[in-house]
């Protein structure tokens, strides 16, 4: 059998062993213990677990940092959405006055007009105006239950009288229907606006001046808003 | 397992014969049909590579865009050479190790002819703007239904050959071939129904092509070169596997882990931060089975093995397959770390690891395994030995240089995009020189896959080569099985 | 012939437990995902798809697109995608929701497209692109897309697409074809500006404990700042 010449090379290789053999011997490796080493234990298998043990302790370690609390919503696995929760969710300035802007265009522009200047006469404007720039709780009034009756606004350069024709409808009621939050928008929207710059409005005041004026029918009127402070 | 030994420690030479005269057909039509998709595919590779660099080269064909090309090329290795390929193979390793005289190869024919006809339609699919656009499953779906029911066919002859063997003994080559035949129907069904049949939603998609993509390299393509390489070892060195007693721990841990792997593909991608961290530990995992496979086939090149390096291109091939899977599945565990995966991730150097898979492990085991077989199921020697060298040096050139300039341009491309200092257009420009280097590969990979069609065609075709050359003729007995005794290595 | 079957059992085990745990799972866990209705704003996001831009999402798939450019602002420390402007937050699943087929991308030899939308040139530059992309950006490797465009003789009005390149012969308009209308329409229909609340919480590092300064930081703070500090426009 040692006869077989390799001088043939690549054209055509020798096997070095055949087919029944390589399994009969496999056959009989795969049942027997690994030879133990000269201090009595065998070394592969002991590396094996050690390299084992070690590969899953890490592994759960890694897992349970980089899990995302199992959150199909998480995509950093190193933010913990617990803690993460407790931070407020994220309402910037911007999209405060980018949502404010969306419901003015909605539903204020008609009367008060694209840039808050309202109609001679007609609507009162929104620009520079004592009422916009001024108490919080009244312009909460007048856009949770409308106004009617005459109403004198003084802007930066003159002061108009606009007579009891147009009523100002309520933004709680159909079709509007606003949330307090979008009230805020609107208003700081408008607020701060067309030259305006008054402080802001947050939601929370907006529900409480719901909640304070719930007895209330019908629209306001000067005198009403006047009265409050 | 407690078969009775046979008297003779030396298989029958008729018998070994026998096997192959049984599968000749098969094997040869599917390595003819596997040897023109990878000339197909390297054609089709270089052209993609030549684009990447000069946009303008063969700009107006819309069939050519980078888009279409490069897809196509991806798809005819993978399916056109990969699977026509490794079945041949597997289909001649499996009837070799059940040792089973399979009746009826005209079947197999039909059902090659059909896998074929479907590759093709496929890729001109992908080539005329049908093209899914998901990696690895670009063809058309229509196709899909057709390609299933034609590899089902082909392979349950390969499982049918272990049924119809005579060998009690499953040698772990069969372990690592049976599993894959099995996998890759299962990979492509799931992932075919939940893409284009009854797709998912959003992101999902994107863990079921994570998913199919590692499965088609680690669970298709790894596995099969593996079978080659456990086979090809012993039988050329004559010593068995080192430390076997290990090899079933090997194939489980790596199955196990590599099919969750894929995951890791989506680092820092829009998918659950679990399903990202759950790929990167089964990545690192793979660490386990890696290190079981390195013990037994390195262990084999223990004690003279590399010196018979010298001696047989065989054994070369099937020693550059075990380095590269190795190093592959090194590079997957390397790169499911997050430090690295936001580096290398969505660079070339991801695409470089998944070449050296498919073409690293897989091809070069089966180029070793051709080598081997061609000639005894033809029975005549390969007629030019130095085709033979040249293609493994080429493939070896093509391979390294391919694989060392995208992974360095892969790690520069990647450490550039961090840097958002960098403008974009910049980092794209930085990694041309590499891509000519690996365009340069590709053609020297195309060389070499010439010499090994020029050499198969005149193998099969040529009868009387032998005739017209100077060698001394080749006894008979050795064409047959000059099969000797396993050495049982003392130490 | 025992352990065959064992081994097959075993294999299909295997991969059935990686598909029950990656696939099954993940359907069950988001793949009913609900746009989200932003009751402020009155809108539902992500917005639908116009129907020209679903065409266009086709031909980007057959024109194989996504070889080169990804589609995910990736988070992560090291990560730039941020920085380099690609978008205003990090990918969310929710954002695909209403893509039919879901193209992440591997590789980044192009810039993602993400939020292309958002930052593209108007469409005449684009068109220009998609034609010779060398001629808008010098040295682009992106390949050329003449075949998405077609010389025709301009019949009355000259068309208000037509490239202005040179090489047109006179009497003649060089247009885009119906598919490159499509895809441009696609392309500038990539934005994700909206960020959803649920997601923006449970991805958004809390505040306190590192303060390492990441590109997604700079966004979250401001939040935190008194109203009062709000500009318009």
């Amino acid at each position: 059998m040692s006869s077989i010449p390799s001088s043939l090379g690549p054209r055509l290789e020798s096997a070095a062993a055949s087919d029944d053999s390589i399994q009969r011997v496999h056959a009989g490796l795969l049942g027997q213990k690994p030879e133990p080493e000269p201090g009595g234990y065998a070394l592969a298998p002991l590396a094996l677990l050690g390299l084992m043990s070690a590969l899953i302790l890490g592994c759960c370690i890694f897992f349970v940092r980089n899990r995302g609390g199992f959150d199909p919503l998480v995509y950093n696995g190193r933010i913990d959405p617990k803690s993460a929760a407790n931070t407020s969710a994220a309402l910037t300035p911007e999209k405060i006055i980018a949502n404010g802007k969306a419901i003015y265009g909605l539903s204020c522009i008609q009367c008060h007009g694209p840039e808050g200047k309202g109609q001679p006469s007609l609507f009162p404007p929104l620009a520079g105006s004592d009422w916009a720039n001024g108490s919080e709780d009244r312009v909460i009034r007048i856009l949770l239950h409308g106004l009617k009756d005459p109403i004198k606004v003084k802007t930066v350069d003159s002061t108009l009288d606009f007579a009891s024709s147009n009523k100002m409808p309520s933004l709680l009621a159909p079709p509007y229907g606003y949330s307090d939050a979008k009230i805020s928008f609107v208003l700081t929207y408008v607020r701060q606006a067309f030259g305006n710059n008054a402080p802001p409005i947050t939601a929370e005041k907006v529900t409480a001046v719901r909640e304070e004026i719930a007895a209330h029918k019908g629209e306001f009127t000067q005198a009403d808003l006047l009265a409050v402070p | 397992m407690s078969a009775s030994k046979p008297s003779s420690p030396v298989l029958p030479v008729a018998e070994a014969a026998d096997i192959d005269a049984a599968v000749r057909l098969p094997v040869l039509v599917l390595l003819a049909f596997a040897i023109l998709w990878l000339l197909t595919a390297s054609a089709l590779g270089l052209v993609a590579a030549i684009k990447l660099t000069r946009p303008d080269f063969l700009a107006s064909c819309e069939w050519l865009t980078f888009g279409r090309v490069y897809p196509a090329a991806l798809n005819a290795l993978a399916y056109g050479w990969g699977v026509s390929a490794g079945l041949a193979v597997a289909l001649w390793l499996m009837a070799r190790l059940s040792r089973a005289v399979l009746p009826g190869g005209g079947l197999l024919v039909v059902a090659a002819v059909c896998w074929n006809v479907g590759v093709k339609l496929g890729i001109l699919g992908i080539l005329a703007g049908w093209s899914n656009s998901v990696p690895w499953l670009e063809m058309p779906r229509q196709v899909m239904p057709f390609l299933l029911v034609a590899y089902v066919c082909m392979a349950a002859w390969v499982v049918g050959a272990l049924r119809a063997g005579s060998s009690p003994r499953l040698y772990v080559s069969q372990w690592w071939v049976l599993a894959a035949l099995f996998w890759l129907p299962w990979l492509l069904t799931a992932a075919g129904a939940m893409l284009f049949f009854a797709p998912v939603r959003g992101t999902v998609q994107s863990v079921v092509a994570a998913w199919y993509a590692h499965g088609l390299l680690a669970l298709w393509f790894a596995p099969l070169g593996l079978g080659l390489v456990y086979y090809l070892l012993p039988k050329l060195l004559g010593k068995p596997i080192r430390a076997y007693y290990l090899a079933p721990f090997g194939f489980w841990f790596y199955a196990l882990f590599s099919a969750w792997a894929g995951a890791a593909r989506l680092a820092d991608g829009p998918v659950p931060a679990w399903t990202q961290a759950a790929g990167a530990i089964a990545s690192f995992m793979l660490l386990l089975p890696v290190a079981v496979i390195a013990v037994n086939l390195f262990g084999s090149f223990l004690g003279g093995g590399l010196a018979a390096l010298g001696r047989g291109v065989v054994l070369r091939f099937a020693a550059v397959a075990a380095l590269f899977f190795v190093l592959s599945t090194l590079l997957y565990v390397a790169m499911a770390l997050p430090g690295v995966a936001a580096i290398t991730r969505l660079t070339w150097f991801a695409a470089a690891s998944d070449y050296a898979v498919i073409y690293g492990v897989f091809s070069f085991a089966v180029f070793g395994a051709v080598y081997y077989l061609a000639p005894r199921l033809v029975g005549r020697e390969w007629p030019f030995a130095s085709l033979i060298r040249a293609h493994f040096w080429l493939a070896l050139a093509g391979l390294v240089l391919a694989g060392v300039s995208l992974s360095l341009g892969g790690l520069q491309q990647g450490r550039e995009l961090t840097n958002a200092k960098i403008p974009f257009a910049d980092v794209t420009q930085h990694t041309l020189p590499y891509l000519q280097a690996a365009t340069l590969a590709g053609a020297l990979l195309l060389l070499g896959h010439l010499a090994f069609a020029v050499n198969f065609v005149k193998l099969v075709l040529c009868p009387r080569h032998r005739a017209a050359s100077a060698a001394a003729p080749v006894p008979a007995s050795l064409l047959a099985a000059p099969e000797l005794e396993l050495e049982v290595h003392a130490s | 012939m025992n352990r065959a079957t064992l081994i097959f059992l075993g294999a299909f085990l295997v991969l059935t437990l990686s598909w029950g745990g990656l696939l099954l799972s993940n359907e069950q866990g988001y793949g009913a995902l609900t746009p989200y209705f932003d009751d402020n704003e009155s809108k539902a996001y992500p917005a639908l798809v116009p129907g020209l831009a679903a065409r266009g999402a086709l031909v980007y798939a057959d024109l194989g697109c996504a070889y080169c450019h990804t589609q995910q602002v990736r988070g992560g420390e090291l990560s730039a995608d941020l920085a380099r402007h690609w978008g205003d937050r990090v990918s969310y699943g929710r954002d695909y929701i209403r893509n039919p087929r879901v193209l992440l991308g591997d590789l980044r030899v192009g810039q993602d497209l993400r939020n292309f939308g958002a930052r593209a040139p108007a469409a005449a530059t684009l068109y220009l692109h998609l034609y010779d992309p060398a001629a808008v950006v010098p040295g682009s490797t992106m390949p050329p897309h003449p075949f998405l465009f077609e010389q025709h003789a301009i019949s009355g009005q000259p068309s208000p697409l037509a490239l202005k390149v040179g090489g047109v012969a006179p009497g003649t308009e060089l247009v885009p074809t119906e598919r490159a209308e499509a895809l441009v329409a696609y392309l500038l229909s990539l934005k994700d500006g909206y960020d959803f609340p649920e997601e923006s919480r449970k991805n958004t590092p809390p505040p306190p404990p590192k303060e390492k300064a990441g590109g997604k930081k700079e966004i979250a703070a401001p939040a935190a700042a008194p109203k009062p500090e709000a500009t318009k426009k």
